[in-house]
């Protein structure tokens, strides 16, 4: 039986999401923290509506009411040497 | 009345679950109540070190000690691996000959041969730990103490007390404490829900001060909160948690800093740094008073990610890829609350562990397992929420 990757960079299969959703992960977010799906590079810009659609499918929530996982800056990977020569003393 | 539980516990992050851990296997019957789900509030925006780098002598470093000698016992009995890695190693960076000599003289306290810690210089340290900048005096530098995962610590704190009996109603609020006189008797949810129980444990954190209130207590636990980024992985870079010397000084003597820019001393910040096991560098953090307001800014990445560069040179040829905000409870008077409050009857708080609450994590729920079966311990005498409230202060 193949497993079915659902978040590609850090390789979290379906089959641990629905085991996070069993044992009480029912959002995004908390999928988020028990299984790493949406914490790689791409932060989930891949799989974050994947996951959505299995924490709808899991929970028999409608799809319109699971709530994304919270978005932070950056909105992609940005150097850090831009921003770290750009603080200034008041 | 009929009781639903013999004990319902506030909040579900770390204090919370552990307290729900400890009181399940002894046998008690729990209920959790979580306004919203594990890991929302400090539990799953820390940088998950486990150090006694940054603690001076007395009571916190004792409670440390103690508390992380508990972990490995506590982590072998969940069904999730939480990462624990307690041989890691924790550096206090010393930028300065000056911050190097008097961290030296601080460790000459007789309390400092409790952990194994050494002074070395720059080239010393950096045999260690290539990656700390030249321009670095030197560190106070331990080979104890070490990271635990503490988003999976929470999580698998849930499962085992879920598994052992423990009920946990998330998304679910209480609105109201059901008091007879001085008892409390229960809780009263937003899904208008009454539940019964010997024992109410609040255990919200940073949220603590608020959920106290519905109690008449005054007990001021407010959040402190502190922005941290997450850098892409990398290949195996920082060895050891970092902290920068300055922590130690802006914790217990803030006084000295007032000189510092009113920008600096509005963030309060505090460079901590370390590896995870998938290897992003996380780089914390501010120190400030923004409510609850769990937002990051754009000067708090400017100012963490500055003063990170000047400790470890390399991130500036790498990319940041998230950046999170949390809440350290902020207690008063400077020590966490945990135990029983005597003003009322069958009321307890474990709550306000400001930036220590993942060490604590055993020790805290291990308290309260004391406090509730009548055990005495000194920890219990220093940290009582009686101190903060004044007797006669609730009114019946």
């Amino acid at each position: 039986m193949n497993k079915q990757y659902i978040c590609r960079c850090e390789e979290v299969t379906r089959e641990e999401i629905e085991y996070a959703i069993e044992h009480g992960a029912d959002t995004v977010n908390s999928v988020k923290r028990r299984t790493r799906a949406c914490m790689g590079f791409c932060q989930g810009k891949t799989c974050r509506r994947e996951v959505s659609r299995i924490v709808a499918e899991k929970t028999g929530k409608p799809l319109s009411e699971v709530e994304p996982s919270t978005f932070r800056s950056p909105v992609r990977p940005m150097d850090i040497s831009v921003m770290a020569g750009d603080y200034h003393d008041e | 009345m009929n009781k639903n539980a013999d004990v319902i516990i506030i909040g579900s992050g770390l204090i919370g679950c552990s307290t729900a851990y400890f009181l399940t296997k002894s046998g008690r019957s729990v209920i959790v109540i979580e306004r919203n789900e594990p890991c929302c509030g400090a539990s799953g925006a820390n940088s998950g070190i486990l150090g006694l780098h940054t603690k001076l002598p007395g009571l916190k470093m004792d409670m440390a000690i103690d508390s992380i000698g508990m972990y490995r016992e506590l982590a072998d009995d969940l069904p999730i691996d939480c990462e624990l890695e307690l041989d890691r190693g924790c550096a206090l960076v010393c930028q300065d000959e000056q911050t190097f000599i008097e961290t030296a003289e601080e460790c000459r306290k007789e309390a400092f041969s409790r952990i194994n810690i050494k002074m070395l210089k720059g080239d010393d340290f950096r045999q260690i730990e290539p990656a700390i900048s030249p321009k670095i005096y030197g560190a106070k530098y331990t080979p104890e103490g070490g990271m635990v995962n503490a988003m999976l610590l929470n999580w698998g704190l849930h499962d085992r007390a879920e598994g052992l009996g423990a009920k946990f109603y998330f998304h679910t609020s209480v609105v109201s404490f059901i008091r007879k006189g001085r008892r409390v008797m229960g809780v009263v949810t937003d899904r208008g829900d009454e539940f019964y129980a010997d024992w109410v444990i609040d255990c919200t954190g940073s949220w603590s001060g608020l959920t106290n209130k519905l109690l008449g207590l005054n007990i001021d636990v407010t959040p402190r909160r502190g922005q941290t980024i997450v850098t892409e992985a990398v290949g195996p870079m920082l060895r050891t948690c970092l902290a920068d010397g300055n922590i130690v000084k802006r914790k217990y003597h803030p006084e000295l800093f007032e000189g510092e820019t009113p920008k600096l001393k509005r963030l309060g910040y505090n460079f901590g740094g370390d590896q995870t096991k998938n290897g992003n560098i996380v780089l914390s953090a501010t120190r400030e008073f923004a409510g609850f307001d769990k937002t990051n800014t754009l000067e708090g990445i400017e100012t963490v990610l500055h003063f990170a560069k000047d400790i470890i040179p390399a991130i500036q040829g790498m990319r940041f890829i998230h950046t999170y905000a949390g809440f350290r409870p902020f207690p008063p008077d400077g020590k966490p609350l945990i135990g029983i409050v005597h003003e009322l009857e069958g009321y307890a708080i474990s709550a306000g562990h400001e930036g220590d609450g993942v060490a604590m994590t055993p020790l805290s729920g291990w308290l309260m397992l004391q406090a509730l079966d009548g055990v005495h311990h000194r920890y219990l005498d220093e940290l009582t929420p009686d101190r903060l409230v004044p007797k006669g202060s609730v009114s019946y």
